[in-house]
């Protein structure tokens, strides 16, 4: 329920717009209408906050109707409509935030105890305000385009493909040595290895560590120590590092001996001259472990032809490479 | 509530990523991914980024000569290496000015007589850093804007606001960098398969919600770029997988979009990705597929194009000297990247700079880039100790500048498409934000050396009304450092005002001289082109 005394404020305020029409342009520039009760609001506060909060400021509330309304009135943070005593607008304004600021204006008194004539509208006027909001004016609709999906994170990338490809670090990516120095060192090899900067120390990967960190940096991955988080974002640099990361892990899981992750159904050495079938049974099962999804046997027809048989004359082995890249590249594997 | 909103009302707004998304929800931002550059402008952006907070006065004045003893400190160090500071005498006006705005200042701390001396005249020792300016001949080509309001005095916020206008802890409007290789992508696209370039990993523009081809792409050191933009048969896992046939390439909606050359496997997968289109319900997914159909087909052009080939092919330094022509005797000597002052008690070498600088060259020569930002590697410009911090980012904002001339000067020389390699790019060189400035009379002075957030910005090369100094120092009222003075500004709704300029004003400005209009971008919190840096 709208609260009559405001609503009746609110429409002398607006009708400045019809009376503006007889008068002159000087005059009409000079008055501000309000768009809405929101506004209204708005504009009795101004004085004493747009020093602040205008234009150019870092935090704009009251640089435009839609600025109050987006940053305020629609802010669960500072507006609980229908209740006053739960909202920090009102809070602030009597002295009594509960966060950072605990009043506003700032400096002084607090803006409910400023004398009469500084007021523009009594907090009991901003609390009617509120009491009049309803849930319903605001637009709580699902955005039915709001983004659903992102792209994997570079741990999310890194640590999935590894399961999936049966690839361990200790299998495939260190290598041990003897040293003159210590007895035994362990090293990071592994083809475009995949290590976070900021990493525990405790392994020595010196030999590749620059190209570590600028592929992790290339991934988006965070480095915290120096204040950088992941990003999601679907970079040039991150497919293209996608992109050599499949090829590179396919070959050595390809290679890797008696690897079921990959191979349930077929020996990677037998062509389909011999085992088409067990290769389509194996894709199918390769369909379902990397993209969490049964194919149609279309499907499967479709990436034994346009894959494997495309790529099988440089050997079974390359077009299992092929097929493990397809499938490591395909956009259910790199999505959430 | 259904707000009757419009893009120009919401400049008022300081919004962050979720509503960012509102206004794209309203198609507010629809028009700026499509825009076009205007024709004339420069087809190419480097933005060199000198991190901490550097010194800019200590260089390019700012000031009037009648305040400079008030706010340089007293000519100081002759006994223990080259002299630090300046005085009145030795601020002088280096450019034409113009249109109304004042000429181009430039401390002066060489001997013009002979600049590459280090000699010790009346007391003072001659530092050739910053001659390579006059050396070039790039002050004519070169303009400054003073007193930008960053918004903030703390680093990463700084950061942030110096790359896209608003200051805070994440972006809230994509980097310039972006902004541009998004807006020069359409034009360009066919020849420059690698549109948007970081040479450093720190400080990665950030793109929002720019499609996946204004991303930057980082190009690390040549030695190290076959990993990433090669498919040759070094790495073994190209082998048997990258033959390359001519086929048609199809865009997201399967139009045909020209040919491609494309390995089977990278059909395979466009196809795949493209066969999703439609699926979901949901048009920020179908938005996040196409990204990913867009940006796979980027890099199969960037692969396709053996772009790692046509670096190596493609020379870094063509016409600099090995060392600074000017560069006199030892110590100054150190290499085309290189500097040094004092009794080498500090040097900078110049291999601090060859990978980025050597792949910046071979980046631009080769025309395959609209946007590189470098992250200059050198020296950290946070300070923060008092007189001797002065006396260090007085050198070391010299030094950094005196690298960047002879960078310059490479570029000047070098011809790409008929026309010098500077004419065709706007250079920006900024930072995070100064130093609280030194500050008394005679030999009493103060020498607060922390973060402040009002700082300059130097334009040069293509599209630059070269030769003037925009804006100052106000220091009046001073306290630890001075503000802005008012500059003229183009707003985005086209009416002229006159106010100190913000970080979203030199973003504002570069997106301008590059070509855009206002309405094709947008900052939030609002914006203007600052007037008199672009060529009109």
């Amino acid at each position: 329920m709208r609260n009559t005394p405001l609503i009746v404020a609110f429409l002398a305020l607006t009708a400045c717009g019809a009376d503006a029409e007889n008068t002159t342009e000087t005059q009409s520039q000079s008055v501000e209408c309000a768009k809405t009760e929101s506004d209204f609001i708005r504009l009795k506060l101004a004085p004493n906050c747009v020093g602040c909060h205008g234009e150019g400021t870092s935090a704009p509330y009251f640089a435009s109707a839609e600025s109050f309304e987006g940053l305020i009135v629609q802010n669960p943070r500072f507006v609980v409509p229908g209740d006053p005593d739960n909202s920090e607008f009102v809070r602030l304004l009597e002295g009594n935030g509960t966060g950072a600021f605990t009043q506003m204006p700032t400096a002084g008194e607090p803006y409910a105890q400023l004398p009469a004539d500084q007021q523009g509208i009594s907090v009991q006027e901003v609390r009617q305000w509120i009491t009049g909001l309803s849930v319903g004016s605001r637009d709580t609709t699902p955005w039915r385009d709001a983004p659903t999906t992102r792209r994997l994170g570079a741990d999310e990338f890194r640590d999935s493909l590894m399961a999936l490809l049966g690839l361990t670090y200790e299998d495939d990516f260190f290598q041990s040595y003897s040293s003159n120095f210590e007895s035994q060192t362990v090293v990071l090899r592994g083809p475009l290895a995949l290590r976070a900067t900021d990493d525990a120390p405790g392994l020595h990967y010196v030999d590749q560590r620059s190209s570590v960190s600028r592929r992790w940096a290339a991934l988006g991955g965070a480095d915290w120590l120096n204040r950088k988080p992941r990003s999601y974002d679907i970079s040039p640099s991150f497919l293209q590092t996608v992109t050599q990361v499949s090829q590179a892990w396919c070959e050595l899981a390809v290679n890797k001996a008696d690897n079921t992750a990959l191979f349930r159904d077929v020996s990677p050495a037998q062509g389909s001259d011999v085992a088409a079938a067990e290769i389509k049974t194996n894709i199918a099962y390769l369909h379902l472990r990397f993209l969490a999804m049964p194919a149609t046997p279309a499907e499967v027809d479709a990436i034994f032809d346009d894959v494997f048989v495309a790529h099988e004359s440089a050997g079974p082995k390359t077009a299992w490479v092929a097929v493990c890249s397809y499938f490591v590249r395909h956009p259910l594997a790199l999505s959430l | 509530m259904k707000l009757d909103i419009t893009r120009r009302q919401l400049l008022g707004l300081g919004i962050g990523g979720a509503q960012l998304a509102l206004m794209n929800r309203f198609g507010l931002l629809e028009g700026r991914a499509h825009a076009a550059p205007r024709a004339g402008a420069p087809t190419r952006l480097l933005t060199l980024y000198l991190s901490g907070g550097y010194a800019p006065q200590y260089m390019w004045g700012g000031i009037t000569p009648e305040q400079v003893p008030s706010y340089i400190p007293p000519l100081q160090g002759a006994g223990v290496g080259e002299t630090a500071f300046y005085t009145a005498d030795d601020l002088i006006e280096v450019g034409a000015g113009g249109g109304g705005f004042n000429p181009l200042t430039v401390a002066r701390s060489w001997d013009p007589a002979d600049p590459g001396s280090r000699q010790t005249v009346n007391g003072r020792k001659y530092l050739p850093l910053g001659y390579s300016w006059q050396e070039h001949d790039l002050f004519g080509q070169t303009t400054v804007v003073h007193g930008i309001d960053q918004g903030t005095a703390a680093h990463a916020s700084g950061y942030v606001s110096a790359m896209c206008g608003v200051a805070g802890g994440e972006y809230r409007s994509p980097a310039m960098q972006c902004v541009v290789a998004n807006a020069l992508y359409e034009t360009t696209k066919d020849f420059r398969p690698l549109p948007c370039v970081a040479l450093d990993s720190r400080g990665m523009p950030v793109p929002l919600d720019l499609p996946s081809s204004s991303a930057p792409i980082y190009v690390p050191a040549l030695n190290s770029l076959r990993e990433s933009l090669s498919d040759d048969d070094m790495q073994s896992w190209w082998r048997g997988l990258n033959a390359r046939t001519e086929v048609e390439a199809k865009n997201w909606a399967g139009e045909i979009d020209g040919n491609a050359r494309r390995t089977l496997l990278e059909s395979a997968i466009l196809d795949a990705t493209r066969g999703l289109s439609g699926k979901s319900q949901s048009a920020g997914t179908e938005k996040h597929l196409k990204a990913l159909y867009d940006g796979f087909s980027d890099v199969s052009k960037v692969l396709a194009r053996d772009v790692v080939s046509v670096l190596n092919n493609t020379p870094g330094i063509e016409f600099l000297t090995e060392n600074p022509s000017f560069g006199g005797t030892q110590p100054y000597n150190m290499g085309p990247w290189g500097y040094t002052y004092g009794l080498a008690d500090e040097n900078v070498t110049s291999g601090a700079f060859d990978n980025v600088f050597d792949m910046a060259l071979r980046l631009m020569k080769a025309d395959l880039t609209s946007s590189i930002h470098l992250y200059m590697p050198q020296f950290y410009y946070d300070t923060h100790s008092g007189q001797p911090g002065h006396r260090r980012n007085y050198l070391n904002t010299r030094g950094g500048l005196d690298v960047i001339a002879r960078f310059l000067g490479e570029m000047k020389m070098t011809t790409v498409n008929g026309k010098s390699l500077l004419d065709d790019t706007l250079v920006v060189i900024f930072s995070e934000f100064s130093r609280t400035w030194a500050h008394g009379s005679g030999q009493d002075f103060y020498y607060n050396d922390d973060h402040w957030p009002y700082t300059s910005v130097t334009f040069a090369g293509g599209g630059v009304a070269g030769g003037r100094t925009i804006g100052g120092y106000d220091v009046e009222n001073f306290s630890l450092g001075p503000r802005g003075l008012p500059v003229g500004v183009r707003e985005e709704g086209g009416e002229q005002t006159t106010r100190p300029p913000r970080s979203a004003d030199i973003v504002a400005t570069v997106c301008s001289i590059m070509g855009l209009e206002l309405n094709d971008f947008f900052i939030p919190g609002g914006y203007g082109e600052i007037l008199g840096v672009r060529a009109s």
